[in-house]
């Protein structure tokens, strides 16, 4: 087939594509310049055919461009041309007065009476602009993280020296209450019986002690969130929160098998507390029974006693900070310390069965996995 | 087959030539002096998969692959280990380099880039062969993709995975050791059919 046989029934054909086309033969004449490079350009069909490509488009001529053209018109295989290393290899201006970014192919076509190379443009200027917008987006998103990263730098630092600071005052309020305590104690024992000023004395003495529990408290509340959260393996923590309490009386049964939530690391406080509560105020506990439940859409700890039960209520308030028989602020802290990482613990007992106390917890804060 | 030394050092003179080319070229592109280093040629058959895992290693590349047809037949790889297609990325259009050793952060942009640079080793590659052969082979266009050798090579025709060619060689752009490796990968007969023309090229 001829150069001429070969373009004639093409012409149609390439003007109905979304890809610029030109074919030039062995002198760089253009044969075929389609519609769309034809609207690009702003370079009519009849202005082009015929004419030399580089006289138009002098760039063209250089080695760069010259030499491997002329290798796939020597026989070479196809040439592509991206747009980070080339200027356009047509210009085709945009409205706005940037130019279009393209990907150019050439490719070899043989022919009876000649060689021709098909040149196809392909335009890229949207996925150059998403390119730029999402490198912006990513800047933009980096930027705030390290924005974000100097300012908890900024609240650790302050806080740290917040902490140094009740810390000094908690020491030093609890070295008067000691001896406040202890000169009461002493005039307790000093004054008899029945008499209005022993019935004083003992309100002094029990303020006092609620204020010494207080800020020891205090103590204990300040650690809240000031490391970060982990996983933390459930039977590792409950056992070890148990020989903590270091009962007799009591058996701990803790479900076998992995199961890790992602919580602070003051979890263990959290055990503590409620098997303090079971020692102290259970009615009789002799077995703790811990379990998980995995559901769709959450998972659950139950930690189960075999003891009286709370009363019916006492559940609303369960969790109130100074509710309860000794400080009231285990239960509190427990709920606390959950809540930092989006776990909830509510009592779902019934007085006379023993308490049962649910932690509910996000299934994306659980793994049943260990990993390293 | 096996070559010998004669026709490896033939082979090397001819990738050699080819690879200059495509240095002189890439330099004028990028306007910054790039040097290829003299390849090191190995022949391994395609059914040696440990020695090819030996050679190349197991880790995702940035391959452009041209499939060629003609005298002789097979798939021409020009492929880039992640670390080294991220600094070469970063050489020539001036973007940060990632340094993660992976290729996921790679754009479209990113590789119709590497898709240029390689299609100019292989065309360089390709041409100098055809030219001292004199022979002339029909070509498909370059294609990119990310992938590991074994891969790439399993995605050549089975007629062609008898024997896979390696060149490697290291491009050196503004102080920057870059790897690259060439890789031709083609039936026995067409391997024969090459060594031929290149000991008429040579006689």
């Amino acid at each position: 087939m001829s150069i001429a046989e070969f373009i004639r029934p093409l012409n149609q054909f390439v003007d109905l594509l979304p890809v610029g086309v030109c074919i030039i033969d062995d002198e760089k004449k253009v044969r075929l310049w389609n519609r769309t490079i034809a609207g690009w350009s702003g370079r009519s069909t009849e202005e082009m055919v015929g004419e030399h490509l580089d006289r138009i488009y002098p760039h063209l001529d250089a080695p760069r461009y010259r030499y491997r053209i002329e290798q796939v018109l020597d026989g070479g295989p196809p040439a592509v041309f991206s747009s980070q290393l080339n200027a356009p290899f047509i210009p085709c201006p945009l409205p706005d007065g940037g130019m279009r970014l393209q990907h150019t192919s050439v490719i070899r076509q043989d022919r009876t009476d000649g060689v021709l190379a098909i040149i196809i443009i392909e335009d890229i200027t949207e996925l150059g602009h998403e390119i730029v917008r999402a490198r912006s987006m990513r800047d933009q998103a980096l930027g705030e993280v390290e924005e974000r990263k100097k300012v908890e730098k900024a609240l650790l630092f302050t806080n740290r020296k917040l902490n140094l600071l009740s810390g000094i005052t908690r020491h030093d309020i609890l070295n008067e209450v000691t001896v406040l305590l202890g000169n009461a104690t002493f005039l307790d024992e000093l004054l008899p019986d029945g008499t209005d000023e022993k019935k004083y004395l003992n309100t002094i003495l029990r303020s006092t002690k609620r204020i010494q529990d207080q800020i020891t408290f205090t103590s204990d509340y300040e650690g809240l969130g000031g490391e970060e959260p982990g996983w933390f393996d459930i039977r590792d923590v409950a056992l070890k929160a148990f020989s903590l309490i270091g009962s007799d009386t009591i058996t701990l049964d803790v479900q076998e098998g992995c199961f890790q939530v992602f919580a602070d690391p003051m979890l263990e406080k959290v055990f503590f507390s409620l098997f303090e509560n079971a020692l102290r105020h259970g009615g009789g506990v002799t077995t703790i029974t811990i379990r998980y439940h995995i559901c769709e859409d959450e998972s659950v700890i139950s930690v189960t006693d075999d003891g009286a039960g709370i009363a019916e209520n006492f559940r609303e308030r369960l969790f109130e900070r100074g509710f309860g028989r000794n400080t009231g602020l285990g239960l509190f802290l427990s709920k606390e310390i959950l809540e930092i990482t989006s776990i909830s613990i509510e009592e779902a007992g019934r007085e006379g069965e023993g308490a049962r106390f649910l932690i509910h917890v996000p299934n994306d804060k659980v793994r049943r996995e260990k990993q390293s | 087959m096996d070559l010998n030394t004669d026709e490896l050092d033939a082979l090397r003179e001819l990738v050699n030539i080819g690879v200059g080319k495509a240095a002189g070229i890439l330099s004028e592109m990028t306007g910054s002096r790039i040097e290829l280093s003299i390849p090191v040629i190995h022949l391994i058959r395609g059914d040696q998969y440990t020695e090819i895992e030996a050679v190349l290693g197991e880790e995702q590349y940035a391959a452009v692959r041209l499939g060629f047809e003609g005298a002789f037949t097979g798939t021409a790889f020009s492929i880039f280990p992640a670390n080294s297609a991220d600094i070469l990325i970063a050489a020539i259009t001036g973007d940060e380099p990632d340094h993660s050793g992976s290729l996921a952060h790679f754009h479209s942009i990113h590789a119709e880039t590497l898709m240029e640079v390689g299609n100019i080793l292989i065309n360089g590659v390709m041409g100098s062969i055809t030219n001292i052969l004199g022979t002339r082979l029909i070509y498909t266009l370059p294609s990119y993709s990310e992938e590991p050798v074994a891969r790439l090579i399993q995605e050549a025709g089975s007629d062609q995975r008898e024997n896979i060619i390696v060149a490697q060689t290291r491009m050196f752009i503004h102080n920057l050791n870059i790897e690259g490796k060439i890789l031709l990968i083609m039936g026995g007969r067409s391997l024969d059919i090459l060594v031929r023309k290149i000991q008429e090229a040579r006689d």
